[in-house]
């Protein structure tokens, strides 16, 4: 994607950059080289015997059904969390846009969640779920309805969703609404003078004009779910029961720091990462060019 | 604007309405924070917890506030947690924003060779998490004499690739008008990213905002790994040392006050950023 | 607007910044620098507070030396952090490891240096025959020289709820002794309905895999127990161990077994009334002793009395201190660690450390003057788990273990066992499923470490 009219400067955009592109250089690539190097080779914990053993810890990766069972299981959880945290932040992005009074303070309330540390969050949802002390646990066995995330795997799983999901409607909340006030009254009024209802308001002019931001959170949303729902399914499952919970990015945490086996994790690592980046080329492929940027 | 029916009782009414069972969910669980701050120990054990406040809430405020954590050994005082973590979540949120809009600012506005390159690079940022190069990364800053200084807490997290993304979005909506006017009056590019993309900005430069600060605000692990010297813990890290290892007890009356008080910078961040949240542009602006 | 909002927020962080970093680098500079020793550790609350104060006390003793005690987040991120601290070349002087984490300090031969010859070189007396035997066969060499110091030690106890069994027509004064009387008073219980469930267990494959073996003197795995060498095997899957996790799957349906999830969450289901008996840590008594609205009572792991010898001594968890090696430690840092850990040894550190945390005493030396000072007298099933480990019979197998990749060995035992419970496998499946990925995870330890 590009602009049409733009700068002719040719060494500002370099110097705009630079900070940037020299933090993401040393603190970011160089690292992440030495990490996915670590991926061709076996080592001890410690870094004193190691080895260089080419592509063995990606066949080995590649050779386990389990590899294969829990990218599966990865799919589903990240379809599930990024749509549940997509939609009802649109709809809470709505009307809090349509609201004319207290929008602050409701705005605040909504997001308020989004700052709990994911420990502590995670903390929260045993509060309320685990089986033994959970206060929405214990309604629901009162209810009748046999809840048992420690040894019920899709219990555990309908946990670990609901719980990473959560978080992340506060965040596309946030943007939603953002992106929502960016759009210029009054074309709205126009529309509505010319007797568009409100329905088709949304589908003509409000939900294309959101698209940018639907793309970013579309985007964010689906590297949240793959990577950073990490600390939410420790605090809360630790990947169980069985390995019901244990999506790929759990499993590349618990073979690096749990196993120690370095190669292994890093090797995963490197498969998680092309998986990534190839989910996100095709959404800017494919997507982007239905994104309506003015 | 009067005539819209979003603005007629029923739509406002329905408007409250989806509002009010959102906040009931997502605030769901800093409610029972909050009653479990209120009740002693043994009454959070008993299942189920009680669902309303219970009268220990002084006595554990009090507890939390003035004696602060526990013994005094193991972590430094609450107002310097906290402190420490103001700072740390404002100068990576102001850090993260200023080093990505220039950037898109650079991606979009400009052609030049490598442009796409430079995008991707940082954009790939996201695509390994931190747990994975957490070790290398040690090692570098390690290397750079970085290690329990301040420097070494916020550089490696200055650099945001969502930030990047996001303001390209936006950049990228900019009318083409707006930078052709500017040129016709003789701005340059800097001119032009001062006063008239800024200001434009201001929406998404406050979620953004809002975003990074409670990113800074709830580090854990980097700090942890970084920082030996007790006096440069923030208050996250200070509640994990308040929960209990293994099976240790743990005070979670006195955990769940600590963290909501926790809570109050960020939520004052969310509210006076507000503010900026102007709706819609003026429409000579466009 | 935008602007001055702007610059406001860029001059308040300046300005912050820098006096942040100005307080930091006024921090009081000593009248005479000492040597700094590094010591991480992985406790929290009330025992980390006191371990740090341990820290200060030393400091306040004498002049050469400064400890700085602190915590690096839990086991596995404490162990990262050592990990990568180690690997650019300036670890800790002193790390807190626990049990399951010792194969991997071992193994990776040069990492450490041996608690015997720091004391040996520093020149201070040190007599591993000080420390209760179970954690010398843990943590030590068949020379009888100690790799790492026991500091933090615990075993597992079955702790019941007296009222519990007074509603189930039981007698509080005789908990069950062996398997079967567990089964029949769970089951009691379950009749009766004098609680939801009969029994728990927290922390999975360390009371039913480790301690249970070690409770029967079985062995876990060859070349005694992974001592030998990291070319052992996992040889777990007998009889005895096939019966014990059956009879856990038997006893769901009633309920009388509940399982409660890994770690320490189903003492959950025991405080709050739920489950009448319960496997626990013997550090977990605080939490049930605050919290719990019953009377309580403590006796030891139950064995199953068809096994010869039983009931033997069970193993011990917890942590010890490891010392790194660094290229760059000086002799007078070297001197100062060995200072510091025979401060932590003293009868007088680890009397008050046992009394205030849980923990057992860890030297045979602090044990009787605890029993001198009327401790367990006067705080009545407090000496439960100590004479479990202390005076049970010794055996072959009760002397711990040492393999590579136990922590992750561990989560598989969960895995599977959990998978067992759901009724996805039988008993004998699991345990082989068990043994075939645990063996597999050792082999490639085996292979990381030549």
């Amino acid at each position: 994607m590009q602009r049409k009219v733009i700068f002719p400067n040719r060494w500002l955009p370099y110097a705009l950059l630079a900070p940037q592109l020299v933090v993401t250089l040393i603190f970011f690539i160089w690292p992440s080289l030495q990490a996915l190097l670590m991926a061709f080779q076996e080592q001890d914990p410690f870094g004193l015997y190691v080895r260089f053993v080419w592509f063995d810890n990606f066949v080995m990766v590649l050779t386990d059904p389990e590899y294969y069972n829990t990218l599966v299981r990865t799919l589903v959880f990240s379809t599930a969390v990024t749509l549940l945290a997509m939609v009802p932040a649109l709809l809470l992005a709505l009307a809090a846009d349509a609201l004319l009074r207290a929008r602050s303070a409701y705005t605040t309330a909504l997001m308020i969640p989004y700052a709990i540390a994911p420990a502590i969050a995670g903390v929260l949802w045993l509060f309320m779920f685990n089986p033994a002390i959970g206060v929405v646990a214990y309604t629901l066995q009162v209810l009748g309805l046999d809840w048992n995330p420690t040894l019920d795997g899709n219990d555990a799983m309908l946990l670990v969703i609901m719980a990473s999901a959560w978080k992340q409607v506060a965040y596309n909340f946030l943007f939603f609404l953002a992106g929502l006030q960016s759009i210029p009254r009054s074309l709205l009024e126009a529309a509505a003078i010319d007797g568009a209802g409100p329905w088709r308001r949304f589908r003509t002019i409000v939900f294309p004009l959101l698209s940018p931001t639907t793309f970013f959170l579309l985007v964010v949303g689906l590297v949240y779910a793959f990577f950073d729902t990490f600390g939410v399914i420790h605090a809360v499952t630790a990947g169980g029961p069985a390995t019901d919970t244990t999506t790929l990015v759990y499993k590349v945490y618990t073979d690096g720091m749990i196993a120690l086996d370095l190669g292994g994790s890093a090797a995963q690592s490197v498969l998680l990462m092309l998986m990534v980046i190839g989910l996100t080329m095709l959404q800017f492929r494919f997507l982007e060019r239905r994104v309506h940027y003015s | 604007m009067n005539n819209s029916p979003s603005h007629s009782l029923p739509g406002q009414a329905l408007a409250h309405a989806v509002i009010w069972i959102g906040i009931a969910i997502t605030a769901l669980p800093l409610y029972i924070a909050f009653v479990a701050s209120t009740l002693s120990n043994p009454d959070i054990a008993q299942a189920p917890m009680p669902l309303w406040p219970g009268d220990q809430g002084w006595e554990n405020y009090r507890q939390v506030i003035i004696e602060g954590m526990q013994g005094g050994h193991l972590s430094p005082p609450v107002w310097l947690m906290l402190f420490n973590s103001l700072i740390m979540a404002l100068v990576i949120a102001v850090g993260k924003i200023s080093v990505s809009i220039i950037s898109a600012y650079a991606v979009v506005f400009f052609r030049f060779p490598g442009r796409m390159f430079c995008f991707w690079l940082i954009f790939i940022t996201l695509m390994l998490p931190v747990e994975v190069r957490i070790l290398p990364t040690y090692e570098v800053v390690t290397d750079l004499g970085l290690l329990n200084t301040f420097a070494g807490l916020t550089l490696p997290l200055i650099a945001s690739a969502t930030a990047t993304l996001l303001l390209r979005q936006f950049f990228l909506t900019l009318p083409d008008e707006l930078v052709e006017a500017a040129k016709m009056d003789g701005a340059g590019p800097l001119r032009f990213f001062w006063d008239v993309v800024l200001p434009l900005t201001r929406t998404q430069l406050a979620a953004l905002f809002v975003i990074m600060f409670v990113y800074g605000w709830n580090q854990y692990l980097w700090p942890l790994l970084i920082v030996t010297d007790q006096n440069l813990d923030t208050i996250v890290v200070g509640i994990a040392k308040l929960i209990g290892t293994g099976d240790a007890t743990t005070d979670w009356n006195l955990v769940m006050a600590t963290t909501l008080l926790a809570l109050l910078p960020p939520a004052l961040v969310v509210l006076l950023m507000q503010k900026w949240f102007v709706k819609g542009l003026v429409d000579s602006e466009k | 607007m935008a602007l001055k909002k702007t610059l406001l927020a860029y001059t308040l962080a300046f300005a912050a910044a820098t006096s942040a970093v100005v307080a930091h680098a006024q921090a009081p500079a000593a009248a005479q620098p000492r040597t700094e020793i590094q010591m991480w550790m992985g406790l929290t609350g009330v025992n980390g507070e006191l371990l740090s104060r341990f820290g200060e006390d030393f400091n306040r003793s004498q002049n050469e030396y400064r400890v700085v005690v602190s915590f690096r987040g839990q086991y596995p991120e404490q162990r990262a952090a050592a990990m990568a601290a180690f690997r650019a070349g300036n670890p800790p002087h002193i790390m807190q490891m626990f049990d399951a984490g010792s194969g991997d300090m071992i193994q990776s031969r040069g990492a450490i240096i041996p608690v015997s010859q720091v004391f040996q070189r520093a020149g201070i007396a040190f007599n591993p025959a000080d420390f209760i035997a179970p954690a010398r066969g843990y943590y030590g060499l068949p020379n009888g020289e100690l790799l790492s110091m026991p500091f933090n030690v615990s075993t597992a106890v079955l702790f019941y709820n007296r009222d519990a069994f007074t509603r189930a027509g039981l007698d509080p004064n005789r908990p069950p002794r062996t398997w079967p009387e567990m089964i029949a008073a769970a089951k009691q219980i379950r009749e009766r309905n004098a609680a939801e469930c009969g029994f728990t267990t927290t922390w999975l494959a360390w009371i039913m895999l480790e301690q249970f073996n070690a409770r029967h003197n079985q062995q876990i795995g060859t070349l005694d127990n992974g001592r030998g060498g990291a070319a052992s095997e996992l040889t777990v899957n007998n009889a005895l161990n096939q019966r014990m996790v059956q009879t856990l799957i038997d006893l769901q349906p009633t309920r009388a077994f509940s399982y409660g999830g890994r770690s320490n969450d189903a003492a959950a289901k025991f405080i709050s009334g739920q489950c009448a008996m319960l496997l626990q840590s013997s550090g977990g008594l605080a939490a049930i002793q605050r919290d719990g609205r019953f009377a309580l009572g403590t006796a030891q792991l139950p064995h199953w009395p068809d096994v010869q010898g039983a009931p033997f001594a069970t193993t011990i968890g917890g942590a010890s201190l490891w010392v790194f090696n660094a290229p760059n430690r000086t002799q007078q840092e070297m001197r100062g660690i060995a200072m510091f850990l025979d401060f932590l040894r003293s009868d007088r550190v680890m009397t008050e450390w046992a009394r205030t945390t849980g923990f057992l005493p860890a030297t045979y030396s602090s044990f009787r003057a605890m029993q001198q000072a009327g401790f367990f007298t006067q705080n009545p099933g407090r000496d439960v788990p100590i004479l479990s480990l202390i005076e049970a019979r010794q055996g072959q197998f009760t002397q711990g273990y040492r393999f590579g990749r136990w922590t992750e060995i561990r989560n598989i035992y969960y895995e599977e066992v959990e998978r067992a419970l759901q009724g996805r496998q039988t008993a004998a499946q699991a345990l082989r499923n068990f043994e075939r990925r645990g063996n597999a995870q050792l082999r490639a330890f085996e292979r990381s470490v030549n």
